[in-house]
């Protein structure tokens, strides 16, 4: 399943989150070497400390993680505004409530060789990628922007989303970084669904055991009528 | 630091209640059998479904977002901001919570709300800001959410049903703020519609009312720190953009000028309103070339 976890939520699911610091590290000081904030296993920076959103692939338990990247809305603190601004200030400092960020996009090929063995890996991106279109269509947010090496472009393109290269940098890792921008609505939706085969929404927002739901007929309700809501 | 209210305002260690005597009616207290009197009460207010006129949203009154955005960024404080908010939409209540971050994320907080006066006391004496899960979710998550959302420990149930005794509406929708400082703010929305007509109207306002958020949130920093917040520098390309759109070029032209996508251009012009405060681009263009931004 696809959902977002969200701050108030980070105590719950610690299993999911020390897995999601670990394929980090593995994934980008390790594996594509970019010059990343390494505390023991995790790969873990100040952006974190923020308390941001993330949206993580992880089975139904969330206890195994698939793949997790970072959400956070342009209005505020953003890494790629404050690390690439210096390097390409023409491009990398979008602001707006509709546009955010998704940093650290990554997903577990070892994980999913085991519990999903017929997903190819450029598949299980564009996955991740759907899904992130589904949230970020699901609350407003217009545009999305990301880094990513040159040659995911071609991973991109196969899940039928189009991305905008702002601009690249050198120095970050052994390959440059490139800063792209991407547009979310209903077409790109359609598109990326029809490219990857997929007709259902894949994402869902993370809802609690026991909600608060409208209390419309207020007079009936009671403390146990209110729990059995949920 | 804690803001000393104005005898009319209401400003409350972390509170969903507000001053607005008279506005709502207010049930009898209901202490004991509040569940017998919660009756919910009949909203004055009508939502105010929009339509597409012309490539423009309008509401039933002719009323466009570039209004509503103008009209609320001239207001002087966050409590006019907050009431024109209301009754342009026509929704039961609004409240802007700014958490003050410095010692704690609850620590004396900003609050300005629509919600009754009996509703605010109640709240304050029962130290209801221990359980409200708006206030407790909503200060550290990111991403707008429906009340529904919310966690609801069994202990936080009366809170919910003792403020739809104080006439509270039963749907609500939070947007957090977060500014390049890092400062955090919740601007939430409380309504007497539920079901499919409540989400409609989410959906259909969703995108407006977030920038309407940070515009709110703009005016508390004002009326808090008494400056005129800076504007975020804009970057060259955001320049050029704006530059060729004080030349009369649309946006199609312009990536045709700078060889970028149509959805690039887009997103440098979305980010350049923001920044200046501006609801179209006329707006932006003319404030920039007034700042000395861009020479067309």
């Amino acid at each position: 399943m696809f959902t977002t976890i969200e701050a108030h939520h980070l105590t719950r699911v610690p299993d999911l989150l020390d897995q999601m610091f670990r394929l980090r590290k593995k994934v980008f000081a390790d594996q594509l070497g970019w010059d990343v904030d390494v505390r023991g296993d995790h790969e873990r920076d100040a952006y974190d400390d923020f308390r941001p959103t993330y949206l993580v692939w992880c089975d139904p338990s969330l206890r195994k993680l698939y793949g997790a990247l970072r959400l956070m809305p342009t209005t505020g603190p953003t890494l790629l505004y404050d690390r690439f601004r210096s390097t390409f200030p023409g491009s990398v400092n979008l602001v707006s409530p509709a546009i955010w960020e998704g940093t650290r996009m990554c997903v577990d090929t070892d994980a999913l060789a085991i519990d999903h063995p017929e997903l190819e890996p450029s598949r299980a991106f564009g996955m991740l990628l759907l899904a992130l279109c589904e949230c970020a269509l699901e609350h407003g947010i217009g545009t999305m922007i990301s880094n990513y090496e040159p040659q995911m472009k071609r991973v991109y393109r196969r899940a039928g989303l189009q991305v905008d290269e702002l601009g690249r940098a050198d120095g970050y890792g052994r390959y440059p970084v490139c800063c792209g921008a991407f547009e979310v609505n209903h077409s790109v939706h359609a598109a990326m669904q029809e490219s990857l085969s997929v007709d259902l929404p894949v994402y869902r927002k993370m809802m609690p055991n026991q909600t608060y739901m409208p209390l419309v007929e207020g007079a009936r309700a009671t403390t146990r009528e209110v729990a059995v809501y949920a | 630091m804690l803001v000393f209210p104005a005898p009319r305002r209401v400003n409350a260690s972390a509170m969903r209640g507000g001053a607005q005597p008279g506005a709502l009616k207010i049930p009898p207290s209901c202490d004991r059998n509040f569940l017998h009197a919660c009756q919910a009460p009949v909203s004055e207010f009508k939502v105010n479904f929009t339509q597409f006129i012309g490539g423009f949203v309008v509401d039933e009154r002719g009323h466009t977002f570039a209004d509503i955005h103008e009209r609320i960024s001239l207001l002087p404080t966050v409590e006019d901001a907050i009431d024109a908010f209301r009754s342009h939409y026509g929704v039961a209540h609004t409240t802007y919570h700014l958490a003050q971050t410095v010692m704690d994320r609850l620590d004396s907080p900003f609050v300005r709300t629509t919600y009754p006066s009996a509703w605010v006391s109640r709240y304050l004496q029962r130290n209801y800001v221990k359980l409200d899960p708006v206030i407790l979710e909503g200060t550290i998550r990111s991403l707008p959410f429906d009340w529904s959302e919310l966690e609801l420990k069994p202990e936080a149930v009366p809170l919910f049903l003792d403020a739809r005794c104080h006439g509270l509406g039963a749907s609500g929708y939070s947007i957090p703020v977060v500014d390049k400082r890092n400062r955090r703010a919740l601007f939430s929305i409380n309504s007497d519609l539920t079901g499919e007509s409540w989400r409609l109207l989410i959906r259909s306002h969703a995108v407006d009312w977030a920038e309407l958020a940070y515009v709110i949130h703009k005016i508390a920093m004002r009326e808090l720190y008494g400056l005129e917040p800076d504007h975020l520098p804009l970057s060259p390309r955001e320049l050029e953009c704006l530059t060729w759109t004080a030349r009369g070029k649309d946006h199609k032209e312009i990536a045709i000028i700078l060889g970028l996508s149509n959805h690039t251009v887009l997103g440098y012009l979305k980010s350049t309103r923001f920044k200046l405060d501006c609801v179209n681009l006329s707006q932006a263009t003319s404030k920039a070339i007034i700042l000395r931004l861009i020479a067309p």
